[in-house]
């Protein structure tokens, strides 16, 4: 036995996976011990750290192999799942409860322009302006090609309660106050994609005058997913940088109140190819609240360091978290680029900002008041847009072809497995489980809504 | 080292089973006469007594359940002599006439036949002390393992439970029903999860189905009651020790059932029909699974414990294993078997098997288990169905 090694029980011979019998660290020895016999069986290195008891992978799983242990299935494998790492509730689930719905298997694949033409149709059922709709669906459409279906057609529903509730006004357009490359945008409370679409529109298109430009929007309502509307402004031969704040979630560490949002950062860039973009796009909270909400269903705890409770306290109670906050990830230094882009976002567009911004639970005919800023840079005016696509291409070839341990998962840029799915699901359709095509017929029907019937060809069922 | 099989010894019953204890018991037929028989047994030491929780107004299955374990309790092989007390002489006439069944007399009381607590007292004291004379002078003889009903069961079980004490008790069950014993397993609603393991270690395709069904059973009783077992399993504390599925537990539980073939499913307080491994079908709690176990005729009980539970028998001896640490030493004195060494890495399955064998071997000729030290003993049948 290696010195020092922690020692982890394999309970049956043919087991994927070893329990060990101290708290293994990251780059720890584990001595595998055959539970019958005590037979030394493997020995291996801990990629992650693993508590007192808790099961570690004695060799590679591939994702949806059945795991065992005691000789016998235990559930699936919902990832690959590399030797040493550890196995839990987030990379194996039971075979006996029903898959999450985002594991689910699509069942159905519709194509993009059905969605699309099914939002638009539903919004201008429930009076939305053309142009409205038209903003909305696209960036619908465009959530479930990228695989950023919680910015989909489930949200379609939640819109629709809010603008008949008159929470938004489904007919306001946008005023644009322009002051060379500073943009300000009152969203009059319209809907929030079409608030968005307009103000990247007016920014991309000052910046091509100025070779910068800033639109800083207030009074307008949720847009969907930031990285949207980055990519909006960076198909203008731009680099696109938006941010918004919104519904209040987040607190810092150890407050017994939430008072920011999750604000999410998007930079976005174009590459040479023109179907592949630079895409970042991310939340400041560890775990978004929808998670939490989708942990308290199955009755499970809490990943450490995701929330805390009303009373400031580190919380794995999902129940309690969802009393609580949602925390930044990355500590401290998570939260202080949080409350920056909130100072860039809600504090400088002279909207509503932190707590100001309204819940749509609590008060749905309430406007939201929901900040965003948004950043052109033109490319064209810097280096040349050709040339900055160049460098770039030349920085993710470079950060793909580092040296990496055999066990690493692929290095991937930001955007490259967004956009290598819209590749593919303009190409195959856009996958829907059966839930939310039932939903959305569902919703039609009560829209008054003929549901579109596309040609029998492209309305495949996929094998599974 | 002897074999743990070699020197056993028991008493020997009329009907040709024998016991590991040579018990005299008062029981109640129903609540109504429960303070007669702890009357009973105050006034004359050493007697045991068995009060009843019901046994009015049940009817059905339920009513059958009940019966069943009385008249198994009355008729078990470490009980010499039983007095069965009741109200109305029919109650305990019921349960005596299904001991007569399992092989063994019992005497009745009635408390309406004789008129008072004053005339039971007087004629039960002489009954019991009649009992116990008689019982003095049965001998112990020779006892094979294949005489040997064993109960299995686990309860405040943790991570120790499923790594370590229970496959221990595993191994040596698989040594039992290899010498021609019998071991009985219980908690279907533990085995949730794990039909996979259920089905292949069936001894026959019907074996097979009546196992799954009776664990599907328990999921549908908590369905209708508005439990999802699946969605409840693992607790938080389950996930947080590392457990990941509702699979995983039961297979941790189903780890002291050892590795042979499973004979089918026995009701609740039911005989094993033959020796072997079989499974009962009676809910978890610890009090009414070891009640069930020993009306079943297990001569003792092999219970696995993690964060301790002190849980015995009165009939039944109930032995207790554990491979916590802490157990082990905050919880010593309700411990029989102590596996914690399983845990620091010095002492491997089979060893562990040889302690609980160890210790099975000296309860067997009469050593007392710390549940019979400590007087932590209790029964209680389950009810199925209301009273009306």
């Amino acid at each position: 036995m290696a010195v020092n090694a922690v020692r982890a029980i394999l309970l049956a011979a043919n087991d994927d996976v070893a329990a060990v019998l101290d708290t293994a660290e990251v780059g720890g020895m584990v001595t595998v011990v055959l539970g019958a016999s005590g037979d030394t069986v493997h020995e291996l290195t801990a990629r992650q750290p693993i508590p007192f008891g808790h099961k570690l992978a004695v060799h590679d799983i591939a994702q949806g192999k059945p795991v065992l242990r005691y000789g016998f299935p235990i559930g699936v494998a919902t990832t690959a799942i590399k030797q040493g790492e550890h196995v839990h509730s987030h990379n194996m689930r039971s075979q006996l409860s029903p898959p999450p719905e985002q594991e689910r298997r699509p069942m159905v694949l519709r194509p993009a322009q059905w969605v699309q033409g099914f939002v638009r149709d539903a919004l201008q059922a429930v009076g939305v302006s053309a142009d409205g709709a038209a903003a909305m669906a696209d960036a619908v459409t465009e959530a479930h090609l990228r695989g950023v279906e919680t910015h989909g057609l489930r949200r379609l529903r939640p819109y629709i309660a809010r603008i008949r509730s008159g929470g938004v006004d489904a007919e306001a357009q946008p005023q644009i106050d322009v002051r060379n490359a500073l943009l300000t945008v009152n969203g009059r409370n319209g809907i929030g994609h079409h608030v968005a679409t307009v103000a990247a529109k007016a920014a991309s298109d000052a910046a091509r005058q100025f070779g910068i430009a800033v639109a800083l929007v207030r009074n307008s309502n949720h847009f969907g997913f930031a990285g949207y509307y980055a990519t909006l402004i960076a198909a203008q031969r731009q680099l696109g940088i938006v941010t918004s704040n919104g519904q209040v979630c987040v607190a810092p560490e150890g407050a017994m109140k939430p008072l920011l949002s999750n604000n999410p950062l998007a930079i976005a860039a174009p590459m040479r190819d023109a179907n592949a973009f630079f895409e970042l796009d991310m939340a400041t909270s560890v775990t978004s609240r929808a998670n939490i909400v989708e942990v308290a269903r199955s009755g499970a705890m809490l990943s450490p360091g995701l929330a805390q409770d009303a009373e400031g306290e580190p919380t794995r109670d999902p129940v309690a978290a969802l009393a609580g906050s949602l925390l930044a990830f990355g500590g401290g230094k998570g939260f202080g680029l949080l409350v920056a882009l909130e100072a860039l976002t809600g504090v400088l567009g002279g909207g509503a900002f932190a707590d100001q911004v309204s819940s749509k639970e609590a008060a749905p005919d309430a406007p939201e008041g929901t900040a965003h800023t948004m950043i052109a840079i033109d490319l064209d005016t810097a280096l040349g847009a050709e040339l900055y696509s160049e460098r770039l291409d030349d920085l993710v070839r470079r950060l793909a072809a580092l040296p990496a341990s055999p066990a690493a998962a692929a290095i991937r840029y930001p955007g490259e497995r967004r956009w290598a799915l819209r590749r593919e699901r303009l190409r195959d359709g856009v996958p829907l489980s059966d839930a939310e095509l039932a939903d959305i017929t569902k919703l039609a029907d009560e829209l008054c809504l003929a549901m579109p019937r596309p040609d029998a060809s492209i309305w495949s069922v996929s094998a599974s | 080292m002897t074999p743990w099989t070699e020197g056993l010894t028991g008493y020997p019953r009329e009907n040709g089973r024998k016991g590991i204890r040579n018990l005299v018991a008062v029981m109640a037929a129903a609540d109504n006469v429960n303070p007669l028989a702890r009357h009973l047994a105050a006034r004359n030491p050493e007697v045991v007594c068995l009060p009843a929780s019901y046994g009015r107004g049940q009817m059905g299955r339920d009513f059958e359940v009940s019966l069943r374990a009385m008249a198994g309790l009355a008729a078990h092989p470490n009980i010499a002599g039983c007095l069965v007390v009741s109200f109305e002489p029919e109650s305990s006439e019921r349960v005596a006439h299904l001991a007569r069944q399992l092989g063994r007399p019992v005497e009745t009381l009635s408390f309406l036949k004789l008129g008072g607590m004053e005339e039971c007292l007087g004629l039960g004291g002489k009954i019991l002390r009649r009992m116990q004379d008689a019982s003095a002078r049965i001998e112990r003889v020779p006892l094979a393992v294949s005489e040997l009903t064993v109960g299995l069961e686990c309860g405040g079980s943790d991570a120790t439970s499923g790594l370590f004490a229970n496959p221990a008790l595993g191994v040596f069950t698989d040594w039992v029903v290899d010498s021609g014993g019998t071991a009985v397993f219980s908690e279907p609603v533990e085995c949730l999860g794990g039909e996979a393991l259920l089905r292949e270690r069936a001894a026959s395709p019907q074996a097979a189905a009546r196992l799954v069904s009776t664990v599907h059973a328990y999921n549908e009783l908590a369905r209708e009651h508005g439990v999802d077992l699946g969605g409840t399993n693992p607790t938080p504390d389950n996930i947080a020790g590392g457990l990941t599925t509702i699979e995983e537990k039961s297979l941790g539980a189903l780890a002291k059932t050892g590795s042979r073939k499973i004979m089918g499913v026995v009701c609740y307080g039911e005989a094993a029909p033959g020796p072997g491994l079989w499974m009962m079908d009676a809910p978890a709690a610890a009090v009414e699974n070891v009640t069930a176990l020993a009306a079943g005729g297990a001569q003792l009980v092999c219970f696995v414990t993690g964060t301790g539970n002190p849980t015995g028998h009165p009939v039944s001896p109930t032995v207790k294993i554990s491979a916590n640490p802490r157990t082990a030493d905050r919880m010593k004195a309700h411990l029989d078997v102590d596996l914690a060494d399983m845990l620091r890495g010095t002492m491997n399955v089979v060893q562990g098997a040889e302690a609980i064998a160890a210790s099975v071997g000296q309860v067997v000729n009469g050593e007392r288990t710390a549940a019979e030290r400590l007087g932590y003993l209790e029964t209680n049948i389950s009810r199925i169905g209301p009273s009306v």
